[in-house]
């Protein structure tokens, strides 16, 4: 198929403005008499604030108001809930006077300027009773524990599964056990939430860079008593997000405020708040029980999961659960079953990050798949060959179909482009005393498309073309920064026969969407686009009508090119679209404005297949790793915009790297307090540690999906931390499970590993 | 304090304590906005603008610092012909997605063209790894600056 704008790699929108800095973040923003807020955090793991002292603080010039617990409302809360029908746990507070980890929202400062409120927050006095502290989750199972929270510290998920005869299915068992570490997503735009209230007409207006507008307005309406219909929120550009921009953290705290004081407000963490008091994701210990048969088919399989909430259960409950759905996904198995807990500790809040589950669950299922390999010693690859699902399999849990799932086809391109049986024999014929030491590794997975059948999915949006023939598109999308909306106008574009440029594409705002669920769980290309794409051909219809009578033919006889409409048997008999939608305003026999609304509700997910492969060379004297060749198989359906597929995909493998090799957020294990909550202690991978990687895409399209496309911007993180891992492995041959793998770490494995052999 | 500086190649004047960081006088003060502010420890380059040609933090330079001197923030890249490819060369390469690091890594990759108008891949990689960018491996950014460099170089022929 000969496309104008589908399949080309295109800028994201606003390229120009962002290179140049002429793009307004919300941190960048200035309302007439703003106010600044600053946060005054619990200096302590756990404790009962007694008392508050802002005399200090209030008598400093400049400063505003003091907010906390005193003064505010105590309403208990989820930041994860984007609709009020859901049914989550509430057990946050605006501000705490139980203060559950070093970090916890003890008050704010209002003042003139940033400089002002933060020596105020600083002069802010603090009367805490200290409580005892447990900071893992075994200390806080444990029994006699202090208790976080009346209803206790831990959720435990119900047990589920399928099949349900584990213990009675023959095979060799194998167990494994996984462990992962506080990361942080440090996006570069660290959080940031301006509200302005106006007193007079009760009307308020919150900005900030969130994934779903609806849920800040309903959380901010919640909260202040107000109707919905009196908030409005509006999406900023947003500096990244990874999942730590979709849950509700700020905006309430600046609305609240704003509402206090009836001025503009702007609340902009720095980047040790961001690390601390916002989202980090969930430290996982995982033990995995898996049956094979002879030849070696994965039978059964029963998964141990305990996630480290933090402070306050958040979205927690739902993370583990979310965990489970995507246990099924990528192997036959007969026989499941699922255990899982999610436990509060006096640590900063777990939640939200990239993959909601899925790489959490890959993480565990490939390292078991690639210790199982090395245990039978069979080729990893061929394990995977065997075991894989084929395209069109139904999920057992949800029983839902996974769609032209191509689980195969980016193992063996991918295996192919990587040359994996070359390098994994390389590897192999190694000199093993010597002292870089190589190794491959590779991880196989899917993912979402959407919420389907999960919840009720569905996308409105409306659009109309201006008179001059350009067009303007209308629905609740937020870009997190990778490309949505450029590949949005490129579909609206294509449809149209217009530039992309002549396609105005505002984000979300409440005032002006459909209700909606919000930018998660990567359905924005696939439910959002396909919603786009059926409004531009309901638009174009309409213009094609109008263009029938002017040009009295029927609208079957018709095409568009470039802004023109022409007769197929007759070009030279053309209008331009200007002139058809001036008829349409001006003339009795048109319809008046060319404006559609459409809303469409997808019937299908189909999994994106990816196969990711890494060579590593591990370096036995410091414990350094290096990546050597990195490949990675999508399977996209279709690459609406290839390149942005491939940033995507980078950006995924800088993630991954840095959950592999470096990056923890660390906390005194007896204080609670947190030890490199900067980015000067926290590292993060750089340009100078990565080779050029090859990203292979498999269009093979899908039914549904805008011009066959399927996601990819999550399905790309999935297999990063395993494959890597596995290299380490390959290259070491060791069974390390616990990330992250620090220079002191392989070294200590290096020396072990050596010692057996000697012995 | 009084301090005198070119910034983006107009004489300035800002009154401010001599300690006050160079990003918060373009930011709160001249309301340049492009420059960012990831981290205040000079770490991860979101707040790089040019001082005298050279990459620096703005978030570890006081204003005392450039009084006298030649200071050019990403507003100023389109409007100096030296530096001028830049902006073209990351936005056709597709080397920006949020942005939001994106006018701290166009300065870095000017203070190297400035510096060293055909560097290697590795001092490319060098010269970035201060930038943090967390939407990409830096492979189009990488491609960005080599393209700038060459059409710099044939601007400057």
């Amino acid at each position: 198929m000969n496309y104008q704008y589908i399949g080309k790699s295109t800028p994201v929108n606003n390229s120009r403005a962002k290179a140049s800095g002429l793009l307004r973040y919300a941190g960048d923003m200035k309302l007439p008499n703003m106010l600044h807020m600053k946060l005054v955090l619990s200096p302590v793991a756990h404790g009962i604030v007694k008392a508050i002292d802002s005399s200090a603080a209030l008598a400093m010039p400049g400063v505003a108001a003091v907010l906390s617990f005193e003064n505010t409302v105590d309403t208990k809360y989820n930041r994860g809930r984007v609709r009020i029908s859901e049914d989550v746990m509430d057990q946050e507070t605006l501000f705490s006077r139980h203060v559950r980890f070093v970090g916890d929202r003890v008050a704010a400062v209002l003042a003139d300027s940033p400089e002002i409120a933060a020596a105020a927050a600083e002069a802010i006095q603090l009367e805490i009773e200290e409580l005892p502290a447990v900071f893992t989750v075994e200390a806080a199972k444990r029994e006699g524990a202090p208790q976080l929270h009346e209803d206790g510290n831990t959720v435990t998920l119900p047990e589920c599964g399928f099949g349900g005869r584990y213990a009675d299915v023959q095979g060799e068992e194998f167990i494994h056990r996984s462990q992962t570490q506080r990361v942080s997503h440090i996006a570069m735009e660290t959080h940031c939430a301006v509200a302005d209230y106006n007193p007079g007409t009760d009307r308020m207006t919150v900005w900030s860079p969130t994934q779903s507008t609806f849920g800040v307005r309903s959380c901010v309406a919640a909260l202040l008593g107000m109707p919905m219909s009196h908030v409005r929120a509006i999406k900023t550009p947003m500096g990244g997000s990874f999942g730590c921009k979709q849950e509700i953290i700020l905006e309430p705290l600046a609305a609240v405020g704003a509402k206090m004081t009836g001025r503009p407000v702007k609340l902009q963490l720095d980047r040790r708040e961001t690390i601390l008091c916002t989202v980090l994701r969930h430290p996982i210990k995982s033990e995995i029980r898996a049956k094979f048969d002879k030849g070696h088919i994965l039978k059964a399989l029963d998964l141990t999961a305990e996630l480290d909430a933090g402070g306050y259960q958040g979205v927690s409950p739902d993370y583990m659960g979310s965990m489970f759905k995507k246990l099924s996904w990528v192997y036959g198995v007969e026989d499941v079953a699922y255990h899982a807990t999610s436990t509060c500790t006096n640590t900063p809040m777990s939640g939200s990050y990239r993959g909601w589950g899925g790489p959490e669950t890959a993480f565990i299922m490939e390292n078991m798949m690639n210790a199982a390999a090395q245990k039978f010693r069979c080729d990893p690859l061929e394990l995977r060959l065997k075991n894989i699902l084929p395209p069109d399999a139904i999920s057992k849990i949800g029983n839902f179909p996974l769609g032209d799932v191509r689980l195969e086809d980016v193992l063996r391109l991918g295996s192919e482009r990587f040359r994996w049986s070359e390098r994994r024999a390389a590897a192999q014929a190694q000199d093993r005393s010597s002292r870089y030491l190589k190794g491959v590794g590779l991880a196989v997975s899917t993912h979402t498309s959407g919420y389907y059948p999960r919840r009720l999915d569905w996308c409105t949006v409306t659009a109309k073309f201006e008179e001059d023939g350009s067009a303007s598109f209308n629905c609740n999308i937020h870009d997190h920064g990778c490309g949505t909306v450029a590949a949005l106008k490129n579909i609206a574009a294509e449809e149209l026969s217009i530039p992309p440029d002549s396609i105005d594409f505002p984000e979300g705002d409440t005032a002006y969407n459909a209700l909606d669920n919000g930018c998660y769980t990567s359905r924005t290309i696939y439910v959002t686009g396909r919603a786009v794409l059926e409004t531009a051909q309901k638009l174009k219809s309409l213009l094609l009508e109008n263009a029938a009578r002017l040009m009295v033919c029927s609208a079957g006889d018709l095409a568009c090119q470039n802004g023109e409409i022409f007769v197929t048997a007759d070009p030279s008999r053309r209008k331009t679209y200007r002139d058809v939608i001036c008829y349409a305003a001006d003339q009795c026999g048109g319809s008046g404005a060319i404006f559609v609304s459409h809303t469409y509700q997808p019937s299908s997910n189909p999994g994106p297949a990816a196969a990711h492969f890494a060579e590593v060379e591990v370096d036995t004297l410091t414990g350094l790793c290096r990546l050597t060749t990195y490949t990675a198989a999508h399977d996209v359906g279709k690459a609406i915009n290839p390149e942005l597929c491939r940033g995507q995909v980078g950006s995924a493998l800088q993630q991954g790297m840095g959950l592999v090799f470096c990056e923890h957020v660390k906390i005194d294990p007896k204080t609670g307090q947190p030890l490199n909550a900067t980015l000067q202690r926290y590292h993060v991978a750089r340009a100078c540690d990565f080779p050029h990687i090859e990203t292979v895409l498999v269009e093979n399209g899908s039914p549904e999906g805008p011009y066959g496309a399927k996601s990819i911007g999550e399905s790309c993180f999935v297999p990063v931390a395993p494959a890597l891992l596995a290299a380490v492995n390959d290259a070491l041959q060791t069974d390390l499970t616990t990330l992250p793998l620090t220079p002191e770490k392989l070294i200590r494995a290096v020396q072990e590993k050596r010692k057996e052999a000697s012995l | 304090m009084e301090i005198r500086f070119y910034l983006n190649g107009k004489e300035t004047v800002v009154n401010a304590p001599p300690e006050r960081l160079l990003v918060d006088v373009l930011r709160e003060d001249l309301h340049l906005t492009g420059t960012k502010r990831g981290c205040g420890e000079g770490e991860c380059g979101t707040c790089t603008v040019l001082l005298n040609d050279k990459a620096v933090h703005s978030c570890m330079t006081m204003i005392a610092q450039v009084n006298g001197h030649r200071v050019i923030t990403s507003e100023g890249v389109e409007s100096d012909p030296r530096i001028a490819p830049i902006v073209p060369a990351f936005v056709n390469n597709m080397a920006i997605q949020c942005g939001y690091c994106t006018p701290g890594m166009v300065m870095s990759a000017a203070g190297l063209l400035l510096n060293n108008p055909d560097p290697t891949e590795d001092e490319i990689r060098t010269a970035i790894s201060g930038n943090i960018c967390r939407c990409s491996c830096y492979e189009q950014i990488l491609r960005a600056i080599q393209q700038a460099a060459h059409d710099m170089k044939e601007a400057a022929k």
